[in-house]
């Protein structure tokens, strides 16, 4: 024992003494970096204008720049659309942005870019603690990563469900939907409700983004286990052609619905049922439309449940970021329990963090509930390089089996086909 | 008294006579960036309990120690979250990389009470200042004993290299310098006569051609033999005539280069035709004329951006034209109407100018050759067939070939219209895309430079071709005329 | 009936029936010509409709039939196709009102339903049922024709009117509908025209945000410094082409036309590559470099044209009394060529203000879009803010357009000038 004490001593006081010279010798060569004068971090916002979302965004923004009043935050709007291409720019010509929140399925495209051998994200691996990390979802943190690299700071998830409008069901008498729903009571109420200016489902026809989840439902999957791609398998055809139907055999679908014209027909009243993400809720419950939110039907073929694709979005931070150590104070702090919570009770954005899901106030906000109880019951998005090809090969494919020109198992197929030689 | 002495000192000394030996070191640049790397010895322990790493105060992560076989637990492999912890047995010699459980909670396995090395790497250290660093184990009750020390990291960040800006920096300031030299030549030639003041005169406007116009189309041109990617910038190498393959090969080349065709010439005849009517009847003697010909010009006058994007609106399913027409039609549904739907917008777009240009071409015509004919009896018809067509040939030619060139590269109406119209194949031109959009999609939507470059050497290869052949064409028949 | 009548009818008659044609059927086949050119959008619109194509048919053979029935000149054809041509016009009426009354449904109701009744009420007068029928008195087609000489006029002046109405009507109809929507609150493209709820929310909501002022602003530092740019390096260039027969002289002016050819695109991908390796990118500068490029082959021969213009004594005279070449240049030439260098600037600005492909590709920082690329990205497949974009359109082609109309003799003589002598 004795030996180990003295010892013990002797190893304290070399450490304390070494981790001084240590310290000097790092200011000498001036590894340390950032200057604490003054800070500035640009920051691309991609959330809607005007949206509550932003309001939230930029409110917590400002309340931790009061906590680091000498850091200087500029916070840049961009169309969400066009981000990843604006960033991919941006990086490549040494100006990109501090921070900038991405989704997980456009992770896919920026990760694998080089800029003369260097990615355009920041690693954030050797930043978290293991303690920092375990307070995510794991699925969650699993999904911002790509190739192992942990490329952002998940901070929400989102994924789309059924809304419908109380009020024109009561007008026509059909009951609301609820978790039994199948499809054909689903295709039922929709035709029932669908005359003269009102429609009973209004969706955007080639957007595959919601038709995913249709695709789960009759047991088809955009990759195999084993990451390879499966667009034209088990089931997918026959999602596809229930899909295009509603608009072109059952013609509830009006001609030409697209994402916004689908938000217009449903705050104008004129849609019974739409399927979107909450995201949107905010913008339905200011109008004071009656409007409910139900889990997406099972499939009556299959008995499957339609099962929608789990978005994630996280904070990235770039490579060539002056100011990393701030950015990710500033990404940890807008993904943290306090501000995900008001987050998620102001502006209906489902959390990843494990402690807030079995939170007391988030389980009384019955939409909320509805959400997360939808998003359990979703797929995470793959964050691969074939994921965001999809987005560019689908809608082809989708259009081709719109117009006739092929059948939906031949369309399917020729994208399975394109998205293999783009995973290559 | 002495015996109370030493009973007291052993009461004080006897929790660290009983503690568990621990030893800490730390290695600040051994693991990386924003990672220390951290030793632990834990002397003589048994039983199974947990090493606690608190730092700042906070906690860090924690590896639980067993006393035991490891059984399933899998050893993920170094580098998975940058965390990785070893074990060793014998004081450092030898390191296994420890097991984790299916939530990543590291798990040390040991077999007899020996001194058990845990060394770990702890993720998110502060670079710039220093932290402090706990180091307390554990047994199943209570906590045996604790460390503390200082750590830093100290692996620098490496930051990408700004763009290398010297290539294309060297490249101008040659050409520039060649060129003042050809200017001081060609003086030097004219030093006899008073021309030589027009050199210094032309010389900026000369250079700033040279520099912004003939310089990038050169690089544009030894851009398509290279495989430039948007996303390897720096990286490009020679690749001989593969993108001029590829571009000929492609699938939709033919289709594209069809549709250009269309687009351009019917777009041209028809802004020539209705243009010129509109010219002709404007030269008549009706009361507001000047009204007439004011409103006629809007579509010019009014930015074409604008223009196209509100008959983007009105052309909706639910927009103006379908309101007026009585129907519910997606119009740019189908590649043969989406195509023609964007052909009558454009033509919409282009007549004013065709008109006004005519107009003056006709107004330019003496009327004396119109009373002449008329008195002489030629009916209004034979008038114009022989008389003003004739005479509006040399105006209109050129404003046809200015008209082909600038409708050939009408990006605007097509892009903002329908951005491509149907896509109805994979990987290829869409329904109304036209050549000029299509190199766009190539450059910056697919991120192709080089396959880019390559089109675009093409088309202004084919232009030039066209445009030479028309110019010998409409002199021949000049001559004839 | 012509052959029947032959030996038995005064000869007169048939002169006159020769030499005298009434007016009414010049306007008859008229007519009938505007019957068949209104059938064919029509048969379109049917197409789209899936239904009523009887109607419209109906109305292309009266017309056709009436083309040939005035060839013939007989009479009871002509009646026929009147009567087919208004019973279409009547048709498509009633079609319309089972269905939806739409715009296009009155408009080709209204123009058959009176070409096909002033065609019956046209034939059953009894001087077009004399002269028909061979007849007419001779006095009475002298009548006649002085009738058509004081009618021709007047109908040739309502058939231009009519036409150029149409084509009005077709370029207002898109300045109706954006100013409407402008007005109209709520961020659809509806077709619904309504001035009950007009609000200038819109206006409100796009004069105070930042962005018109931000893209304004880029706006106008790229146009202006495009027009400063292009001025500088082409006022002396146009000068010396002018009056200077240099070495070189015609290459030069060669080369100028040949990059006045070249397409935008051929440069687009390597101006990209060379800005974004300068770090021009997402800069007012690197726009104002690459458009004062493709403004300087025009300004320069906007430029050589006035030069041209100007005597040559003039110089000479300053040069007798002492002025060397550069201050002749700048003191006479120059003050004297304001109207040219004003014009030539002005299209600069605007050909630098309204450009879409360059601002798209170069900038796409959105705080350094200009006007043409921030509107543009107001209209998106997600989420399209049509009200916004019709109030910042609006308020960015008020001045475009007066412009535009005020200088436009002069910008038109400019580009022919400037393109047609190349």
């Amino acid at each position: 024992m004795a030996p180990a004490k003295s010892s013990l001593s002797i190893i304290l006081t070399l450490l304390l003494l070494s981790a001084g010279c240590l310290s000097d010798s790092l200011d000498d060569i001036g590894v340390t970096s950032t200057e604490k004068s003054s800070e500035e971090l640009v920051i691309w916002s991609t959330y809607e204008t005007d949206s509550k979302e932003e309001a939230g965004f930029l409110d917590s923004v400002s309340d931790w720049q009061k906590l680091h009043p000498e850091v200087e935050v500029e916070v840049i709007s961009k169309p969400f659309y066009q981000a990843v291409q604006a960033y991919k720019i941006a990086a490549l010509g040494g100006e990109a942005p501090d921070l900038m929140r991405f989704s997980n399925d456009q992770l896919g495209s920026i990760a694998p870019v080089r800029d003369r051998g260097n990615p355009l994200l920041e690693d954030l691996r050797p930043w978290l603690t293991p303690a920092q990390r375990s307070v995510w979802d794991p699925i969650a943190l699993e999904s911002m990563r790509y190739d192992g690299a942990l490329m952002a700071i998940p901070v929400s998830q989102d994924c789309v469900s059924l809304f419908f409008n109380r009020a024109l069901f009561d007008e026509a008498g059909i009951s609301y939907p609820d978790e039994n729903w199948t499809t054909a009571d689903f295709l039922s109420a929709a035709q029932e409700m669908t005359f003269g200016e009102q429609v009973g489902l209004s969706i955007p026809t080639k957007d595959p983004f919601r038709w995913f989840s249709l695709n789960s439902g009759y047991g088809g999957s955009l990759f195999t286990a084993s990451g390879e791609a499966n667009l034209d398998g088990n089931g997918s055809a026959d999602a596809l052609r229930f899909w295009l139907d509603l608009e072109l055999k059952h013609e509830i679908v009006r001609t030409g619905t697209n994402v916004e014209t689908m938000k217009q027909q449903f705050l104008s009243g004129k849609a019974a049922m739409i399927i979107d993400g909450p995201w949107h809720w905010p913008t339905y419950t200011a109008a004071r439309l009656d409007v409910g939110q139900a889990l997406l039907p099972i499939v009556e073929e299959t008995g499957l449940r339609m099962s929608p694709m789990v978005g994630y979005k996280g904070w990235a931070v770039s490579k060539q970021s002056q100011n990393k150590e701030t950015a990710i104070s500033l990404a940890l702090y807008l993904s943290s329990s306090e501000v995900a919570k008001n987050a998620a009770l102001e502006t209906m954005t489902m959390p990843v963090l494990s402690n807030l899901y079995d939170d007391q106030d988030i389980h009384s906000d019955i939409a909320l509930r509805g959400f997360i109880a939808q998003a359990r019951l979703g797929f995470p998005a793959p964050t691969s390089k074939g994921m965001s090809a999809i987005y560019d090969i689908l809608p082809t494919a989708i259009e081709n089996a719109y117009i006739g020109e092929m059948s939906t198992q031949a369309a399917l197929t020729a994208a399975n086909q394109e998205l293999k030689e783009e995973m290559a | 008294m002495k015996h109370i002495f030493w009973i007291i000192l052993a009461v004080f000394l006897l929790p660290l006579v009983s503690a568990q030996s621990l030893d800490v070191q730390s290695d600040s640049s051994a693991a990386g960036f924003k990672r220390v790397r951290v030793s632990v010895e834990i002397d003589s322990f048994s039983g199974n309990g947990s090493l606690e790493f608190h730092v700042s105060e906070a906690f860090h992560s924690s590896v639980i120690i067993i006393q035991g076989q490891a059984g399933e637990m899998s050893q993920p492999l170094v580098g998975e979250w940058y965390d990785d912890c070893w074990t060793s047995t014998d004081l450092g010699l030898n390191w296994t990389e420890i097991h984790r459980s299916e939530n990543g909670q590291a798990h040390a396995f040991y077999s007899t009470p020996q001194t058990l090395s845990i060394r770990c790497d702890l993720t998110g250290i502060s670079q710039s200042k220093e932290d402090n660093l706990s180091v307390r184990l554990f047994d199943e009750s209570r906590e045996l004993g604790r460390i503390n020390t200082s750590i830093i990291a100290s692996t620098a960040d490496i930051l990408p290299p700004p763009p290398d800006s010297s290539p294309v920096i060297f490249a101008i300031g040659s050409i520039a310098l060649t060129i003042i030299a050809l200017f001081g030549y060609l003086r030097w030639k004219d030093r006899k006569s008073m021309n030589r003041h027009g050199l210094a005169f032309v010389l900026p406007a000369f250079l700033a051609l040279v520099l912004l116009s003939f310089y990038p189309v050169a690089y544009g041109m030894a851009l398509s033999f290279t495989d430039a990617h948007e996303e390897s910038i720096g990286d490009e190498e020679f690749n001989g005539l593969e993108n001029y393959l590829d571009v000929f090969t492609s699938g939709g080349f033919l289709r594209v280069l069809f549709f250009t065709l269309v687009w351009t010439f019917t777009n041209v005849v028809f802004h020539v035709g209705i243009g010129g009517a509109l010219a002709m009847l404007l030269q008549q003697k009706v009361r507001g004329k000047l009204a007439y010909r004011t409103l006629l010009l809007l579509p010019w006058a009014i930015p074409s951006y604008i223009s196209v994007l509100v008959w983007k609106g009105m052309f909706h399913p639910e927009g103006l034209v379908n309101v007026l027409l009585g129907t519910e039609t997606d119009f740019f549904s189908g590649v043969t109407q989406a195509q023609t739907m964007v052909i009558l917008v454009n033509i919409w777009l282009g007549v004013p100018f065709m008109m006004m240009s005519i107009s003056g071409a006709l107004q330019s015509i003496p009327e004396d050759l119109h009373e002449a004919a008329k008195v002489e009896g030629v009916s209004d018809w034979a008038r114009l067939r022989h008389i003003t067509i004739p005479l509006l040939k040399p105006t209109v030619v050129p404003l046809a070939l200015m008209g082909f060139i600038w409708t050939f590269n009408m990006f605007n109406v097509i892009f903002l219209l329908t951005n491509g119209g149907p896509q109805l194949w994979f990987g290829e031109p869409g329904g109304t895309d036209i050549l000029i959009t299509y190199v766009y999609d190539v450059a910056f939507v697919k991120g192709e430079l080089g396959l880019a470059a390559a089109w675009s050497v093409v088309i202004f290869i084919m232009l030039m071709a066209f445009s030479w052949a028309y110019t010998k064409g409409s002199k021949a028949t000049e001559a004839v005329v | 009936m012509s052959e029947d009548l032959a030996g038995s009818e005064l000869p007169e008659m048939d002169l006159a029936r020769r030499w005298y044609i009434p007016y009414e059927m010049e306007l008859m086949r008229r007519g009938a010509i505007l019957v068949i050119l209104i059938c064919i959008p029509m048969f379109w619109v049917a197409s789209l409709r899936g239904d009523g194509w009887q109607s419209i048919a109906m109305g292309l053979a009266g017309g056709l039939l009436a083309v040939w029935a005035l060839q013939q000149k007989n009479r009871d054809l002509m009646l026929a196709s009147s009567a087919l041509i208004l019973l279409s016009g009547l048709m498509q009426a009633f079609f319309a009102l089972e269905v939806k009354v739409a715009a296009i449904d009155v408009w080709y109701s209204t123009i058959t339903v009176a070409l096909g009744g002033g065609g019956l009420w046209v034939l059953s007068s009894p001087h077009m049922s004399r002269w028909l029928s061979s007849k007419l008195e001779l006095e009475e087609a002298e009548l006649g024709l002085a009738r058509n000489h004081k009618l021709s006029p007047r109908w040739k002046a309502a058939t231009t009117h009519a036409i150029l109405l149409h084509f009005v009507i077709i370029v207002l109809v898109p300045v109706i509908w954006i100013i409407d929507v402008a007005f109209s609150p709520g961020q659809s493209a509806s077709g619904d025209l309504g001035l009950s709820d007009w609000t200038i929310t819109h206006f409100d909501a796009v004069l105070s945000g930042s962005d018109f002022w931000t893209w304004g602003l880029n706006s106008v530092i790229v146009s202006v410094g495009t027009t400063m740019v292009g001025l500088m390096l082409a006022i002396p260039a146009g000068y010396a082409f002018s009056r200077y027969k240099f070495s070189g002289h015609g290459i030069m002016m060669f080369s100028l036309l040949l990059v006045q050819m070249f397409p935008g695109i051929i440069i687009l991908v390597p101006y990209f590559m060379v800005m974004k390796t300068l770090g021009l990118l997402n800069t007012s500068l690197g726009l104002i470099l690459a458009y004062s490029v493709t403004a300087l082959p025009f300004c320069v021969w906007m430029l050589k044209g006035w030069f041209d213009t100007i005597p040559r004594e003039l110089e000479e005279a300053a040069a007798l009394d002492g002025c060397t070449t550069f201050s002749t240049f700048w003191r006479i030439i120059i003050p004297l060529s304001l109207p040219a260098i004003a014009v030539t600037a002005l299209f600069s600005f605007l050909a630098a203000w309204n450009e879409f492909l360059l601002a798209l590709v170069f900038n796409t920082d959105s705080s350094m879009y200009t006007l043409p690329v921030g509107l543009a990205s107001y209209i998106s497949e997600a989420s399209a803010r049509w009200g916004d974009f019709a109030a910042m359109s609006l308020i960015v082609s008020l001045p475009v357009v007066l412009l535009f109309i005020i200088f436009q003799k002069s910008l038109i003589q400019g580009l022919s000038s400037g393109s047609v002598k190349g």
